[in-house]
């Protein structure tokens, strides 16, 4: 990438990150501006109310917004509830625990009719703390008679049977029968006050309960005890309200009944057995215990926690409540003002100056206020408690603008809507200029995408890799971005602004610590909406550009594939007559087969022929397919075969069939053009060499001569110069005149591969030492110091040991050629996972400006000048050598050193 | 002196020889093809003969051939064909040795000496005594510490004569480099230098008429040294 390109990369992205900055702060202010328009303030019932400001209200004032009647209709309606605690637990305005409580009377406060002709009075302390403790069950089990006596030892009298009017059978009365009273009762004039003193009623009540006792007692003396008190039994089992359980235990029915534990006695110190009388009131007194516990309990926490929350100090909204009892008022108020020396109208008044206020009327139904609490709204409120406020009962509520007590709901109210709504414009301008910022940069940058300078200064368009994912992954991806964004949405900030009434259905509440969460979290969700929006747009915008919007889609994929499976047939189309019109016969043949066989199906032969039939076509054709395959797999063997230099395979082509006879001759073809190719290659070399050979030979004879003469002139011992000089010239020249033709015909045979290799297992770390020996005095000569390293002492080869001694031969020959007289040489052999390396390492005394390539040719010598010894063959028959032998050979030149590298596999047999 | 029949078609090359040759003091029969070198042969006493191998008329092979019907002279055939197979060939049909063309003259006049000692002196020697050893033309006694080469003795340091001996009291077998370091100096060879293959080159170049083409003392690559039997 150019510094040009790598700039404007670089630009893009950081456009890009200030395009995403900006929508993470215009998704920073939404988010705040909903956060901070949720007003959070403690409730009497709940431990926490939440309202919602609508940050667009036009309102100028808190007073006037719909939050304010919200959170004012919600003090009104606390402040109602708290006054019925009140009065249920304070006398004079203080908490009194020595109130009694009527357990029967507050159970039905609401209804003020009971089925429980008794009652019994708690002391309100006792209750609550019975109600904290919980209340308790205990078992007992009796039998069938202790049961009926378990109150009283009369409860079998003779006083509670009587007789059915109509059947004249004995029945049995929980309460002692009190038929005898209502006829003494009747028989008595309507004016006289009965009282047990009345000695003319007591008369007449004795005389009938006599004649009465006559009555019964006939019927009676019939029934045995036990009968009189399965009687009993049964009748006050079926009017209790209480569960009992029927249990067997030593051959005896016993009764089972969970009971009350009396942790508290009534007010004159009675437990609640002894204040029943009875199993059929005892029930019903319990279940009024227990629900009274319960109810008072719940409404005594409540009490007792959140009392203080409507006071003066902790509110500023100020109220009275009067409430309308039997002798007078009863004034709640938070107020310390002795509202009862005021008249209705003054009260009145005093109310109307505070600010935001309300009367309400409970007998008139009348709701007069400047907030917008109407009197329906009133009546639901009233409706719940209408026995704490009968007609006659008044609220006055009033709440004073300036909000003197801070932290009051009414306070963190105001300052929200100070906050938001009165600033609400600075957040849309801010907003607006963030996504404005975005779009210019989202045209720019669209505009911008792709277009890159080319080296000559032209736009070009160009694309990276996720430009080439197919289109339709990229939609896909953007839909599910999407969708994971929508639900996001819905998780974050829709539920927690929208629903907050439910807010603990979920998980993200934005309050206090979770504040600052969600701003980071809207952030986030800003840039990384724009983020993911914008990548996928760009290369959208890209791809338009580029043209490959199409190219590279699936769809596009797909179209030029079934276009091309078309496009094949089309072209192939007399292979698709022979193949595809005989397969289509043969499943129509073969369907055609299955139907006449089907339409068949009630001749059992017919049918059974045509299946016959069908099936031996089908047979037919696979046998048919089976040789085809079967002779093209041996094609295709015989061509590999061929490819792996077997030349002289042949098929068998007049077995074949079809084309496939056509295929194997021409396989067969290929196979002798190849053959004789090769013979020729290798007969051509093979000449090439022996001619080489042959003329060398002819060289050799005269040059023997030329040789033999030279020496024999310089045994003249001819001292005058220049004659001297000439034949030491004459005799330089032939020695190398010698060693060229030597070379030369030994490179040629090594090249055309006409040697015979005398394969043996040879240490090659002894036969480097065996060379190192033959050469130390010629490196001597030169003054070199030869390095010699054995890493391995055994290190076995497969080779031809005297060529692989040629080969050290001639890499040694090298240095004493070439070396730089007074250098050291290193020599190193060591082993490494299966291979044998051996390395030497000089420094040439000549610059080597070659490649270690044209090094290895024939004729190629480090100085281009060839003026010095050498045939130039040596490192081209080293590294045919080698190569011939199966080893590697490579040379490595860094400036003046000069290295060599020779590896062969480690031999692991034995001797050979 | 010995009278020796040099015969090559090259008439310089013959000329060149029989000038070397008669400076040592042979007496020197010239023949151009094999046919004059084998009626050379009935006619003249011929000590030693050297002949090339492509002749016209009759080449150097079939001459060979037919003279060892008749004689047992000593025969060097010198011969521009440098392939193996050539001098496998060359030797196993009666030659006593074989010399490359181009040829080093001294050479040529050592293998004519060496090949007329043994031809000579040919079982005049008494190899009796367990203090001496033989190898063909090579003879160490251990007694008088004497080696002789076709009967010219030779001087050799009190190393190279240990490796000798103890090459020759091993004859046919091969030695590794450590083998013989451990032999001689009863010493582990850890870090034994190139010494003993120094030594041994020493030792070829003193024993050896042309130390690249040992008769004695050979290198067995990269396995070790060895004296064969002869």
């Amino acid at each position: 990438m150019s510094s040009k390109r790598r700039k404007n990369f670089i630009k893009r992205i950081l456009l890009g990150l200030v395009q995403h900055m900006a929508m993470a702060l215009a998704a920073l202010v939404v988010v705040m501006v909903f956060e901070g328009s949720v007003i959070r303030v403690k409730n009497l019932q709940e431990d926490e109310k939440q309202f919602r400001l609508n940050p667009f209200d036009s309102a100028r004032y808190f007073e006037e917004t719909d939050i304010y009647t919200e959170m004012f209709y919600n003090a009104v309606s606390d402040i109602a509830t708290l006054v019925v605690f009140k009065s249920q637990f304070e006398t004079d305005g203080v908490y009194d625990g020595d109130r009694l409580v009527d357990v029967t009377g507050f159970v039905n406060r609401r209804e003020q009719v009971s089925d429980c002709p008794i009652t019994a009075y708690y002391r309100l302390e006792d209750l609550v703390k019975w109600g904290k403790a919980g209340a308790e069950m205990y078992q007992k089990s009796l039998t069938k008679k202790e049961f009926v006596n378990y109150f009283n030892d009369n409860l079998m009298d003779i006083s509670h049977f009587y007789l059915d009017p109509e059947t004249e059978a004995l029945r049995y009365s929980g309460t002692a029968f009190s038929g005898p009273q209502e006829q003494a009762r009747q028989m008595l004039p309507a004016d006289v006050v009965v009282t047990d003193e009345n000695e003319a009623y007591w008369d007449l009540y004795m005389d009938t309960q006599l004649q009465r006792l006559e009555e019964v007692y006939g019927n009676y003396q019939q029934y045995n005890e036990d009968q009189l008190v399965e009687m009993a039994f049964s009748y006050t089992a079926s009017h209790m309200d209480k569960p009992i359980a029927l249990e067997e235990k030593n051959g005896e029915d016993m009764v089972v009944i969970q009971l009350l534990v009396p942790r508290y006695n009534t007010e004159d110190g009675k437990q609640l057995q002894q204040a029943a009388g009875d199993w059929i009131n005892y029930s019903k007194l319990e279940i009024n215990v227990v629900e009274t516990l319960e109810s008072l309990t719940n409404n005594y926490e409540i009490y007792e926690s959140r009392n203080e929350l409507y006071t003066s100090e902790n509110t500023n909204l100020r109220y009275l409540y009067r409430v309308k009892t039997e002798d007078g008022f009863q004034d709640y108020s938070n107020l310390d003002l002795d509202f009862t020396v005021y008249r209705q109208e003054d009260i009145d008044t005093y109310f109307q100056n505070i600010g935001s206020y309300l009367i309400y009327s409970v007998e008139d139904i009348i709701c007069e206020s400047n907030v917008n609490i109407t009197d329906e709204d009133m009546m639901a409120i009233i409706e719940t408690h209408d026995y704490v406020y009968p007609p006659g009962s008044f609220f006055w509520v009033g709440i004073p603008d300036e909000y003197s007590v801070v932290g009051d709901q009414f306070w963190v109210g105001r300052q929200a809507f100070d906050r938001v709504v009165l600033h609400v414009r600075d957040y849309v301008a801010m907003v607006s200029i963030c996504l404005l910022i975005w779009l210019l940069l989202w045209c720019f940058l669209t505009f911008t995408a792709g277009r890159q300078e080319d080296r000559r200064g032209q736009i070009v368009i160009r694309i990276n890799g996720f430009d080439k994912i197919y289109t339709e992954f990229v939609l896909l991806l953007g839909a599910g971005l999407v969708y994971l964004g929508r639900y996001c949405l819905d998780f974050f900030l829709i539920n927690t602004t929208d629903q907050l009434s439910r807010t603990e259905d979920y998980l993200l509440v934005l309050s206090g610590p979770l504040k600052w969460a969600a701003y980071s979290i809207g952030a986030a969700f800003g840039f990384l909406a724009s983020m993911f929006f914008c990548i996928i747009w760009y290369s959208f915008v890209r791809r338009i550009k580029y043209g490959n919007l199409w190219t590279d889609s699936l769809l596009h994929w797909l179209f030029h594939k079934v276009y091309r499976g078309i496009s094949m047939i089309l072209y192939h189309k007399s292979t698709a007559v022979r193949t595809l019109i005989p397969y289509n016969l043969y499943l129509m043949a073969n369907l055609f087969g299955i139907a006449m066989a089907f339409f068949e199906r009630e001749k059992t032969s017919s049918m059974a022929a045509m299946i016959f039939f069908v099936l031996v076509f089908d047979a037919m054709i696979g046998v048919v397919l089976f040789r085809k395959n079967a002779e093209m797999g041996e094609i295709v063997e015989a061509i590999k075969r061929i490819r792996q230099g077997e030349v002289e395979y042949q098929l068998e082509s007049e077995r074949m069939h079809g084309e496939n006879q056509e295929i194997a001759e021409a396989v067969n073809n290929i196979g002798e053009g190849i053959r004789n190719a090769v013979a020729t290659s290798v007969k051509d070399e093979r000449l090439k060499s022996d001619l080489i050979t042959n003329v060398s030979h002819d060289i050799k004879t005269p040059l023997t001569s030329i040789i033999n003469y030279v020496d024999l002139l310089k045994r003249e011992h001819i001292e005058q110069e220049p004659a001297k000089g000439y034949i030491e010239i004459l005799d330089t020249k032939t020695q190398r005149l010698k060693q060229l033709t030597d070379d030369l015909v030994e490179a040629s045979k090594i090249s055309s591969g006409n040697i015979v290799l005398r394969k043996e297992r040879i240490n090659l770390t002894e036969l480097l030492s065996q060379s190192v020996g033959e050469f130390m005095e010629k490196f001597e000569e030169k003054n070199l110091t030869l390095v010699y390293e054995q890493k391995s002492r055994d290190a076995f080869i497969l080779a031809d040991s005297r060529r692989m001694w040629r080969v050290v031969e001639n890499l040694f020959n090298n240095i004493y050629k070439y070396a730089l007289p007074g250098t050291r040489v290193y020599l190193e052999i060591w082993k490494k996972a299966g291979v044998v390396e051996m390395s030497i390492k000089n420094i040439s005394s000549q610059q080597l400006n070659i490649s270690p390539e044209e090094l290895t040719e024939r004729f190629i010598r480090g100085d281009e000048s060839r003026t010095t010894e050498g045939s130039g063959l040596g490192l081209s028959i080293t590294k045919n050598l080698v190569e011939l032998q199966g080893g590697s050979f490579e040379i490595l030149l860094d400036g003046d050193l000069f290295k060599t590298m020779i590896r062969f596999g480690e031999f692991q047999g034995g001797h050979s | 002196m010995a009278n020796i029949l040099v015969c090559d078609d090259d008439k310089e090359i013959v000329e060149a020889i029989e000038i070397y040759l008669s400076q040592e003091g042979y007496q020197i029969f010239k023949a151009y093809d094999g046919k004059q070198a084998l009626e050379i042969l009935e006619k003249e006493e011929i000590h030693l003969l050297i002949m090339d191998i492509m002749m016209p008329r009759l080449d150097g092979i079939r001459a060979t051939l037919k003279i060892r019907k008749s004689s047992s002279i000593p025969i060097i055939i010198l011969s521009a064909r440098s392939e193996d197979t050539d001098k496998i060939l060359g030797l196993n049909i009666g030659a006593d040795d074989y010399i490359t063309k181009p040829f080093n003259p001294l050479e040529l006049v050592a293998r004519v000496k060496s090949n007329l000692r043994r031809y000579t002196s040919l079982g005049s020697l008494n190899p009796e005594g367990r203090s001496i050893y033989q190898s063909g033309g090579l003879v160490i006694n251990d007694g008088t510490k004497e080696v002789t080469v076709d009967g010219e003795s030779v001087r050799l340091t009190p190393i190279e004569y240990n490796i000798l001996l103890f090459l020759m009291k091993n004859q046919g077998k091969v030695f590794s480099i450590n083998e013989i370091y451990e032999g001689i100096w009863n010493e582990d060879a850890i870090g034994a230098d190139n010494t003993v293959a120094v030594h041994i080159h020493h030792i070829r170049e003193k024993i050896e008429i042309n130390p690249k083409e040992p008769r004695y003392l050979k290198v067995v690559w990269g396995v070790g040294y060895k004296i064969d039997k002869q």
